[in-house]
């Protein structure tokens, strides 16, 4: 009863201030609170690094300034647009399955990521051949699923949706046969690399993350309004003249295109994609306007967050990031569940 | 709600000679109509007779089909889609929501295909939709949650909403199958004000009587044929009806309110029927 | 012409007697199958390696195995291989994922015999296991005192040595150090260093690099199996790019193949020598090129008897 309450208590204040102005207050808080969060988050670590009294004055030893610009500001920034990307991903995946239970893994192309990767860890390569790999893998997958899914030229969500999961299935398999060829050496590395972790990358590919994190929500934001409409089911959206196939196709690839780079960079870091969009849509609404740049922002957070706990809960070891999403988003999203049962939507 | 009332001389809607097929069953076939700004036609026919698939192939969901379809003087297929939305509005049978939208956040999307690009919505576009809020007597569900409403609430929204897009043709699949008759009765005293102002408006009914009493011209149509189409009393009569429902149906003309009253008959009513009138079967047309 | 006939009838008699006979005589112990190196060399070394029909995926050394048929990865033999090959004793690695699968064999009546490595006393007392199971106590014994007088040796010249710090990392990416209870953690301290990674919390645990290059090792043994470029040898290599580090400054980074310091079996008491020479190089005198590779690769296998007998 309250949960119905605050809903609607939520509604009435959407309905007074204009979206525009909620669009500039919700973007700039959300920023706020992710710098803050990155400069939390760079604070701390496995090592003792005093950030704030070097700054204010004070000289750093090359070990403290090696530690901080080359490991541990990359692997902030990093994991703040990998955050971003899956936010995103998961909103416009929600938007195109008109499921408020969709995340960015459910339709495949994570699966083409990780085989992608896997297969890079046994052949050998290293460094920037796995993420490579698995980008390689991720954009495979995607034109199949997109072939397979597509029949008189028309998206059918559902079959994009069967698709998916038949695709994540066989590269499960993949993954598990080239597991158990694997040597003991390769087969840690697969295990760690699929668990999910946020590397400490080089400038030029934390700007290319940064770069297609932001395209990407200014890409889908330009079909915001198009997603609300949609809500009133494909039928409903062409009748408010929304291009709905176009829509689709834009979506899949956006949504996916996200996915993959966040999988290729750090592979399988769950949950973000799925809890991140839910909670905003309770707090904000469900206009896509506001949604998508909140997702972004709000994911990059999350993910930063997490990040540092991976890094000092259980120095000098580290959990991997992936553990700790799921671990907070796993109770958080089964509580939400539960309380879905008293309302229809959201 | 619009503003302008058509001196256009042109038909708003031109249909003609309209088949769909869906895989090898025609759906549609050799459909023509006519809609001129103050027509109020009514679709009527038994279920798959191929109503929702008129409606859904003159709002351009459906691509495939043959035969031409002006709306407002341009062929269909030819019209981008926003253009073509703001041509014709549609109010669905069964709104589904996936999101919990407000109320006057779904009718605003009415006014989508009013704008442009990134553009969001005008002071103006919201006033416009919340004067057709208040116009279904639906202006207090502004701010609550779609999912929150009754199905007969959020049929008032949708209809709302198609008022929104001041279109100046208006298609209505069943309306008004989950309102209450207050609702039921001022929905269609709304859909005659919006024909007096010049709109031209084609509603899917089940309800005989209704489309009795407020369709100038009914369509009715069979098997994906139209079987009659015409002014009201020429169409409703007991020939047409019984053949295209397969039941018996009596019509007749109430003396003091002036409407036809439309009764399918039980068994019962039938063996009434027959000792009453044996010779008049037909009501004299009004 | 009587002779070459002679010499052909003999060659093909060798050749058909080669061919058919089993590789090894029936041996009254029974046949043996090792899943693990370090168990391998161990058998080896106690002189039972005509025993052995078959081995685990990654033993090929001592050459003596290398041609063995290959039955499975560490704890996972393959069971039908075992019974075909009549193995009635099994030499593999303890684990608990494997315990139900040893019982399985335990009833198809092989001795299943699971031998814990991953601590130096671990490794101590497998050999000495391993040579009670093959009936070579003897030779365990005197294995066993070998090892411990070198190792006592390297202990004694290091112990008033200032202790070094010390990081063994054995993987990248992420990185994975050598903790407490592993037997290279026991190798760094009776070397005269200190393991950096003292806190970890496992004998094999990954670790955050920026812990430990906050911890500024003096020395860095890199046994890490990397695939591009394995550097070997006293070079920065990967360690490079933290050109503060005392190791790289004072040159104290090595690049170890795995198989130096990684198989915990006979040959411990040169990894502690080794580890003496790449800690306290002014103590054990410097590392030799030796020290870095893999083992050398098995000698070709020798002609059949029939060709070095057939006329020329």
């Amino acid at each position: 009863m309250s949960e119905l309450r605050g809903k609607a208590r939520a509604a009435r204040e959407r309905a007074r201030s204009p979206l525009a102005l909620r669009l500039a207050l919700v973007t700039l808080g959300l920023a706020v609170a992710l710098g803050v969060a990155i400069a939390i988050a760079v604070s701390f670590g496995a090592a003792e690094v005093p950030l704030w009294r070097r700054l204010l004055g004070g000289v750093w030893s090359d070990a403290q300034r090696a530690i901080l610009l080359a490991l541990r500001l990359p692997r902030v920034l990093a994991a703040a647009a990998l955050g971003g990307l899956l936010g995103v991903a998961g909103v416009a995946f929600q938007a195109l399955l008109r499921n408020p239970l969709a995340d960015p893994y459910v339709l495949g192309v994570s699966g083409g990521a990780s085989l992608g990767g896997v297969i890079a860890l046994i052949a050998g390569v290293g460094g920037l051949g796995v993420p490579l790999a698995a980008f390689v893998g991720a954009l495979a997958s995607l034109v199949a699923i997109e072939r397979i899914a597509t029949s008189d030229g028309r998206l059918t969500v559902f079959t994009l949706l069967l698709t998916g999961a038949i695709f994540n299935a066989f590269s499960a398999a993949l993954i598990y046969f080239l597991q158990s060829v694997a040597s003991r050496e390769e087969l840690s590395a697969i295990v760690f690399y699929l668990m999910g972790r946020v590397p400490s990358p080089g400038l030029a590919t934390l700007a290319a993350l940064w770069a297609a994190g932001i395209a990407i929500t200014l890409a889908l934001f330009a079909s915001a309004r198009d997603f609300n409409a949609l809500t009133a089911g494909e039928e409903g959206a062409l009748q408010l003249g929304v291009d709905v196939e176009r829509l689709k196709r834009r979506t899949f690839v956006l949504g996916s295109l996200a996915t993959a780079l966040a999988v290729s960079a750090a592979g399988l870091i769950g949950f973000v994609g799925l809890v991140v969009p839910h909670l905003l849509r309770r707090l904000l609404g469900p206009d896509h306007r506001l949604l998508l740049p909140a997702a972004f922002l709000g994911g990059a957070s999350f993910l930063v967050l997490a990040d540092l706990a991976a890094r000092t809960l259980a120095a000098p070891t580290e959990l991997p990031v992936g553990v700790v999403t799921a671990l907070l988003g796993g109770p958080f999203f089964l509580l939400l569940l539960r309380r879905r049962g008293a309302s229809l939507g959201g | 709600m619009v503003a302008e009332r058509k001196v256009d001389p042109r038909p708003l809607l031109e249909v003609r000679d309209l088949a769909v097929a869906y895989g090898s069953r025609r759906a549609l076939d050799g459909v023509s109509l006519e809609l001129s700004p103050g027509d109020i036609v009514g679709l009527l026919g038994p279920n798959g007779a191929g109503k929702s698939t008129l409606v859904r192939a003159i709002s351009g969901v459906l691509a495939d089909y043959s035969g031409q379809v002006m709306v407002v003087g341009d062929e269909l297929r030819a019209l981008p889609r926003k253009e073509l939305a703001r041509r014709i509005a549609v109010v669905p049978q069964e709104p589904r929501f996936d999101f919990p939208f407000t109320a006057l956040e779904i009718v605003l999307m009415g006014r989508h295909p009013h704008l442009a690009g990134l553009a969001f919505e005008s002071a103006r576009d919201v006033e416009l939709a919340r004067q057709a809020l208040t116009r279904c007597g639906a202006l207090h569900l502004a701010s609550r949650p779609i999912d929150q409403l009754s199905s007969g609430e959020r049929q008032r929204i949708v209809f709302a909403r198609a008022l929104a897009q001041q279109a100046p043709i208006l298609l209505l699949d069943e309306p008004a199958s989950f309102l209450d008759l207050r609702f039921q009765v001022e929905l269609f005293d709304r859909v005659r004000e919006l024909a007096a102002e010049g709109c031209a408006v084609v509603a899917v009914l089940h309800d005989l009587n209704l489309a009795a009493e407020y369709c100038d011209r009914i369509v009715l149509l069979q098997g994906g044929r139209v079987v009659a189409a015409g002014p009201t009393a020429e169409v409703l009569t007991y020939q047409h009806l019984t053949a295209v429902y397969e039941t018996e149906i009596y019509v007749d003309l109430n003396d003091i309110t002036g409407a036809l009253v439309v009764t399918p008959l039980s068994s019962r009513a039938r063996l009434r029927l027959r000792d009453a009138q044996r010779a008049k079967v037909s009501p004299a047309p009004p | 012409m009587i002779g070459k006939l002679t010499a052909l009838l003999f060659g093909a008699a060798i050749l058909t007697l080669g061919c058919g006979a089993p590789r090894a005589p029936a041996p009254p112990g029974g046949r043996i199958a090792v899943m693990a190196p370090s168990a391998a060399e161990t058998l080896v070394e106690l002189g039972v390696a005509d025993r052995i029909v078959a081995v685990g995926d990654f033993v090929d050394w001592p050459p003596a195995l290398s041609r063995l048929p290959k039955i499975g990865a560490y704890d996972a033999p393959n069971p039908e291989r075992l019974v075909e090959l009549g193995v009635a004793l099994l030499f593999t690695t303890a684990s608990e994922a494997g315990r139900g699968e040893h019982a399985r064999l335990e009833q198809l009546g092989i001795q299943v015999v699971a031998l814990d490595t991953s601590t130096f006393a671990g490794t101590l007392a497998a050999i000495a296991e391993a040579g009670r199971q093959v009936g070579r106590e003897a030779a365990a014994s005197a294995l066993l005192a070998r090892i411990e007088a070198r190792v006592d040796a390297v202990r004694r010249r290091a112990a008033a040595a200032p202790r070094r710090r010390v990081l063994v990392a054995v993987g990248h990416d992420p990185l994975f150090v050598a903790g407490p209870g592993s037997h290279l953690d026991e190798l760094v301290t009776l070397a005269g260093g200190v393991n950096i990674a003292q806190d970890a919390r496992s004998p094999y645990q990954m670790v955050a690099l920026e812990a430990m290059l906050e911890r500024a090792p003096e020395v860095i043994v890199d046994s890490a199996d990397n695939r591009q470029g394995n550097p070997r040898g006293m070079t920065a290599g990967f360690w490079a790019r933290w050109p503060f580090l005392p190791a790289v400054v004072q040159g104290g980074v090595a690049h170890v193949d795995p198989w130096q310091l990684l198989v915990p079996g006979p040959r411990l008491a040169e990894m502690a020598e080794l580890m003496g020479r790449l800690i306290h190089p002014e103590l054990f005198g410097a590392p030799r090129a030796l020290d870095f590779t893999g083992h050398p690769e098995p000698a070709p296998p020798a002609l059949p008897a029939a060709a070095a007998a057939a006329p020329r």
